[in-house]
């Protein structure tokens, strides 16, 4: 007998409000519709929501008082205010990419995602060295894993707990020695054998949420302004919305 | 000839253009954001009070703003500092709003028959923090979505998830036990009246 797999109320909330790829809504309101405890609960979901909307929103329909009108009509401004038009936005945008195309031309050569996927990547498949590997037989090394990556990653960050998945953290590996440079892949094994990696760093770029498919393998982004966190695994895009969820509130607990 | 060749009147003429522009944008953001603000502090006068400030502070800052299509967030982030500043001024005077009256006046414009949910739903509302609220009206109400919302926001979008999803479930539980009340105080009365005959 199975375990029901889990589904954090981040995703039933995604699903709600449409945030979801229509194959992610597809295999969620499946998984949804399958359990009556979670059916009614996105079923009160959706009601408050619309709710909200009933409740509030015939305020926008009440006639504005006619002195704000007036006060906005007739206020002094000190600098005029210039919009600048999408087209003056291109253009300037168009002007800056003459200019320093040039020097990044030799980049253009070859396409690459940001720094801490590659290393990510790189990671997985084995192509980096890792500066330190902890094989994790035993529950009872959890505190050795968290020292290692406290001490790696110059942070309290927990160890995600993906059980609930059918995941079991297998290893630890340490990358780079460079401050702010290290990165840490935690590897957790499936039940039925497959790999899932969460690469952790400082972020190497501005805060994202996203996911594609390279080949067989499926790669989520999610990096905020504290830590940056790269999610690989061989599954479907449902299983690593839900995973990422997991792993990402796990980091924090 | 319109004095066309002269620089100083195009310049004029182009200086009334941008703050008509302004002012045209400004107002046609006015119904949303006075909805937003109505919802946020509970009342249709606290809401009015927070969109007149708002609106002040908005044309004494509009050098600021240079991107129209960012508009509404600005207002809105205008906005709801205000509400905190004044959340704040209330608490260091030791003034507590009354959520009953809060509720009482959205009832008024609602048939009395469909007067309960919805008291108990402003109620609830008014139970939520400034932060709860906020993040619920953003997606509810003005049907921004995550991403928007990150950036308006300045948070990560994991955040936004996390915070939506503890805002509606504090709602939920907020509703839940305010049913849980109602009906309490019916089966109250129901004895009340057992009593009494």
């Amino acid at each position: 007998m199975s375990d029901p797999v889990r589904i954090p109320d981040e995703q039933l909330h995604a699903l709600i409000d449409g945030e979801l790829s229509v194959q992610e809504y597809a295999e969620l309101e499946t998984s949804v519709a399958a359990d009556p405890y979670l059916s009614q609960r996105v079923a009160l979901f959706r009601a408050d929501k619309a709710r909200l909307a009933q409740v509030y929103g015939p305020v926008a329909d009440m006639p504005l008082p006619e002195h704000w009108v007036r006060m906005i009509e007739n206020a002094p401004r000190k600098q005029p205010l210039r919009f600048l038009s999408i087209e003056a936005i291109a253009g300037i945008a168009a002007a800056f990419m003459l200019i320093i195309g040039g020097t990044l031309a030799y980049r253009q050569s070859a396409p690459h995602e940001e720094q801490i996927v590659e290393e990510a990547l790189a990671a997985r498949n084995d192509v980096l060295s890792p500066r330190q590997v902890l094989a994790v037989n035993a529950p009872a090394q959890d505190g050795a894993v968290s020292q290692t990556l406290a001490s790696a990653l110059a942070m309290r960050v927990s160890v995600p707990d993906l059980k609930r998945m059918g995941y079991h953290l297998v290893g630890v590996r340490v990358y780079g020695s460079a401050p702010r440079a290290k990165g840490v892949e935690l590897l957790y094994r499936h039940k039925d054998n497959r790999l899932f990696a969460l690469y952790l760093r400082h972020p190497s770029g501005p805060p994202r949420f996203d996911q594609y498919k390279q080949g067989n393998l499926r790669v989520c982004i999610w990096q905020d302004d504290v830590l940056g966190a790269v999610m690989t695994g061989e599954m479907s895009a449902a299983e690593m919305q839900r995973l990422a969820s997991l792993a990402y509130t796990g980091l924090e607990s | 000839m319109e004095g066309r060749g002269n620089p100083a009147h195009r310049g004029a003429v182009l200086k009334t253009d941008a703050q008509r522009e302004f002012a045209g944008a400004l107002i046609a953001q006015l119904p949303t954001l006075r909805r937003y603000a109505v919802a946020l502090s509970g009342s249709v006068a606290n809401g009015d009070d927070l969109v007149q400030d708002c609106i002040e502070r908005a044309l004494k800052q509009s050098d600021r703003l240079r991107d129209r299509q960012k508009l509404g967030g600005w207002l809105r982030s205008i906005l709801h500092n205000l509400y905190i500043d004044e959340l704040r001024r209330k608490r260091s005077r030791g003034i507590e709003e009354d959520i009953t009256e809060l509720a009482d006046n959205f009832a008024i414009s609602v048939p009395p028959s469909d007067r309960a949910p919805f008291h108990e739903f402003t109620a609830a509302m008014a139970t939520l923090s400034a932060e709860h609220r906020e993040i619920l009206l953003l997606v509810g109400l003005d049907g921004m979505n995550y991403r928007e919302i990150a950036e308006a926001l300045h948070i990560p979008i994991g955040t936004v998830m996390s915070r939506l999803a503890r805002a509606r479930e504090r709602l939920r539980n907020a509703l839940e036990s305010g049913s849980e009340r109602a009906t309490a105080s019916v089966a109250s009365l129901d004895e009340r009246r057992k009593i009494r005959q």
